[in-house]
């Protein structure tokens, strides 16, 4: 994916998340998070600062569960990026 | 043999994914830390694109129900028409009832109602993932941390739970982990609620208790106030508990406005938070 490709497509889930139902930018996070690995922690964390209230959830699970997605996806990126050809 | 050897790629700082992502995240970033440290003006700076996203979501609802089957719609709007007739000819009912006990018995000494702010919800599920609510008013429209919310008909629907000078979070009571002692049916028997999300409310209740699908369930307050009614009840039949789905007065996915008012101590000693931080 060309890197505008991928600032468009970044910007394009960030900006889902006021317009679109959460269930749209978190699945398109996900599915971006290949190209790039932060766009899930970004969209969390967006997700927690506009909505996320005090006794609405213990945790904020936007947060939480956008980094646990954006360290596999790291992890995931790290597997298929290594090589080396002795 | 010369050996060719390739650096393991670091996906860190893969320059490809670097730049824009890292972006978003301290532009983010500083957003999260100014809602915490400038609440106000976080919610000044972002609610236009949460109206925004609002109307769009709006526009395209009345777009998509366009392509609805006429003849249904037709139906069901005759269907609900009459039933608005119904329920108008009962509340004449009702209020002259009122009158006649009112004026057999005397005036009751019942305090004046509770002032009550009017506030549009700006932001709400399922755009919101939790089930919480943004409200345009705030401190400087009279409202305060702790105030219960009410939606359509005086239904109680949650609790402000954070207040700027301009807009306010609202708590719902369907949220996971929120707990309202309400009771069911004209017996009153109590009953806990519980929030399980997506504006839904369950209860463990024992058999024997007999409810039925369609009971009202209620939230003490000023009067009875109907917080839903029993959709289903499920459980194995050899148990002696049963599962109590209830569906809310109120849906929580279209709520345009919403009126807040202090109800007095009833409704809020009836939540059982589920945190140790206190409402």
């Amino acid at each position: 994916m060309s890197v505008t490709a991928r600032g468009l497509s970044l910007a394009a889930t960030l900006l889902a998340v006021f317009v679109l139902p959460w269930v749209i930018p978190a699945l398109a996070s996900l599915a971006l998070a290949l190209w790039v690995p932060l766009a899930p922690l970004s969209t969390g964390l967006l997700f927690d600062a506009l909505y996320y209230a005090p006794h609405a959830a213990r945790i904020p699970w936007g947060t939480v569960l956008g980094l646990s997605v954006t360290i596999l996806a790291y992890l995931v990126r790290g597997r298929l990026a290594a090589g080396i050809i002795a | 043999m010369k050996k060719t050897y390739l650096a393991k790629r670091n996906a860190l700082l893969s320059p490809s994914g670097f730049s824009g992502g890292v972006l978003a995240l301290i532009i983010i970033g500083l957003l999260v830390v100014c809602r915490f440290l400038l609440p106000g003006l976080f919610l000044t700076a972002t609610m236009p694109f949460v109206r925004a996203g609002d109307s769009v979501s709006r526009s395209f609802g009345d777009a998509l129900g366009g392509f609805g089957n006429r003849v249904a719609l037709t139906v069901s709007n005759e269907h609900l028409t009459q039933q608005n007739e119904a329920l108008a000819v009962e509340n004449r009912t009702l209020a002259d009832k009122i009158a006649s006990l009112t004026a057999l018995l005397g005036a009751t000494s019942a305090p004046a109602a509770q002032p009550a702010v009017v506030a549009p919800v700006v932001a709400r599920p399922p755009i919101s993932p939790y089930d919480s609510l943004v409200i345009s008013g705030g401190t400087d429209a009279g409202i305060s941390d702790g105030m219960e919310v009410f939606g359509t008909g005086g239904v109680p629907i949650g609790v402000v739970s954070s207040v700027t000078n301009a807009f306010a979070r609202v708590t719902l009571f369907t949220a996971p982990g929120e707990s309202l002692a309400a009771w069911v049916g004209t017996a009153h028997v109590p009953l806990t609620i519980s929030g399980v999300g997506a504006g839904a409310f369950t209860a463990e209740a024992p058999r024997s208790a007999g409810f039925t699908e369609g009971e009202t369930v209620y939230a003490p307050g000023p009067g009875a106030l109907p917080v839903g009614t029993i959709g289903s009840l499920t459980g194995a039949a050899a148990s002696p508990t049963v599962t109590v789905h209830i569906v809310p007065a109120t849906n929580p996915f279209s709520i345009a406005y919403v009126v807040l008012r202090d109800a007095g101590t009833s409704l809020t000693s009836a939540l059982t938070c589920a945190s140790s931080t206190a409402l």
